[in-house]
């Protein structure tokens, strides 16, 4: 049985990588043609699947190899899985410092005011949900409550949640159906969600928005080759579906 | 009379309604489509066409919270074909696309499928991702055997294994013997001195036997 827990995260600030790209794909069929040739279509995948990519990654020293080398060892043949961090800091719901989106505060020292023998302390994430309803499996709507958000959930942000058994899934919401603002700091959001939810949440499960998290693996027949160019440098690109 | 009322309650959900308006009224427009496999093992597969496993059921086959397992895009489902006049096609299900150590380990776990019955059935899904209806059963057949292929790859390639079952519709399997053999031999064997069967010989397909002078 595949495991979806407990996995390791992959490193992206590490991998440096020079584009990347999330979606959640689909898959439409055409139907029935009218006189123009239009069709209706028929979407059957009931709702889509994640897939990612980090693109024209860069690595030059040894450990930037090394970590290349786990994720194409761990990773190739498609059957073992990872964390894949969205990474959405800039257009997430964050708290805004000279017009830079926070996802995270750094710095954060013990309570006895002292920090780390290296002078960093703790981070936290500035934003994060609560679910304030049960939801079942598959369900399309989700109800939570929004701690420390920069402005409103308008249009579309990614966020995740920890599942029991399915680990990190990623969403992001296509409407707000209704905002109940009884506390104005941290507004109950009522979302339309996509995709579905992939396992049942209770409430007071937590929702992260600060780089949003989903197992995944190689999409079938993609490998990781270990390629070095000239002056050990290596570009590589790293392709993922979400996992199931 | 209030049996007779009960008895028409019943007919009409099997006829007049088969399909439900609802799931009619939103296959007029675009819309997300689900389509439900359910092989009657022991324990029962269910599998449908989408990525997420979905909490669905066919109408008092499928109990309660049952839930179908996301097949995603591994799941090929074929041209389905009714069976007229004695006559259709063998189908095959399959699941494309999985690592060779997980199909054999499926092929290792799985119950015994001959003869089970399979059930197609689809309904449609609301914007929010949920059935509109229970699914609506429109194929029937029966499973025989699983077939199991694995192509040639290129090196830098992952090898894949696709796994099929093969199933027939209607009651039309292949592995049903002939119901009777007329021969001569067959019959004396019973009946040492019955000549019923000696003359089956000539008895061929387009064929006009001539009655026997004996």
């Amino acid at each position: 049985m595949a495991r979806y827990t407990d996995l390791p995260t992959l490193f992206v600030d590490f991998l440096k990588p020079g584009k990347m790209s999330f979606d959640v794909k689909g898959g439409g069929i055409d139907s029935g043609r009218n006189g123009l040739g239009e069709s209706i279509s028929i979407e059957m995948t009931g709702g889509g699947m994640m897939v990612a990519s980090y693109e024209n990654c860069f690595a030059q020293s040894p450990e930037e190899h090394e970590y290349g080398n786990f994720v194409a060892a761990r990773m190739n043949g498609s059957f073992r899985f990872i964390n894949v961090p969205i990474l959405s800091d800039w257009m997430g719901p964050f708290p805004t410092t000279n017009g830079i989106p926070q996802p995270t505060i750094s710095g954060i020292p013990h309570s006895d005011g002292s920090k780390f023998s290296d002078a960093s302390g703790y981070s936290q994430a500035t934003v994060y949900g609560t679910v304030t309803e049960d939801a079942p499996l598959n369900a399309g709507t989700l109800k939570m409550q929004l701690f420390g958000a920069g402005r409103k959930l308008r249009w579309s942000d990614w966020f995740s949640i920890y599942h029991p058994t399915k680990g990190w899934r990623a969403y992001r919401y296509w409407e707000v159906d209704d905002i109940d603002e009884t506390d104005p700091d941290s507004p109950i959001y009522m979302i339309s969600i996509a995709p579905a939810l992939r396992e049942a949440v209770s409430a007071g499960d937590r929702v992260e928005f600060a780089r949003p998290r989903c197992v995944m693996k190689f999409p079938t027949g993609f490998t990781l080759p270990w390629e070095v160019e000239g002056f050990w440098r290596s570009n590589p690109t790293i392709q993922f579906v979400e996992a199931f | 009379m209030g049996w007779m009322d009960d008895l028409a309650d019943q007919i009409g959900s099997y006829s007049s309604e088969y399909v439900p308006s609802e799931v009619i009224e939103t296959m007029a427009s675009s819309h997300l489509l689900g389509i439900f496999l359910r092989l009657d093992t022991n324990p029962a597969l269910h599998i449908w066409m989408g990525v997420n496993d979905i909490p669905a059921g066919f109408d008092s086959i499928d109990e309660e919270g049952t839930v179908y397992l996301g097949g995603g895009r591994l799941l090929n489902v074929p041209t389905l074909e009714v069976l007229v006049n004695g006559q259709s096609d063998s189908v095959e299900f399959g699941i494309a696309g999985i690592d060779p150590a997980t199909a054999q380990k499926v092929l290792d776990e799985m119950p015994p499928v001959r003869g089970r019955d399979i059930r197609i059935g689809l309904t449609t899904l609301d914007d929010h991702y949920q059935p509109t209806a229970s699914p609506v059963a429109i194929w029937g057949g029966t499973a025989s055997h699983v077939t199991e292929t694995s192509e040639v790859v290129k090196e830098t390639e992952n090898a894949t294994t696709a796994i099929s079952l093969a199933s027939v519709s209607g009651n039309n399997t292949r592995s049903r013997a002939s119901a009777s053999l007329w021969s001569s031999a067959h019959q004396k064997a019973l009946y040492p001195t019955d000549l019923f069967c000696d003359g089956t010989s000539r008895l061929a397909r387009g064929v006009a036997p001539v009655w026997p002078n004996y």
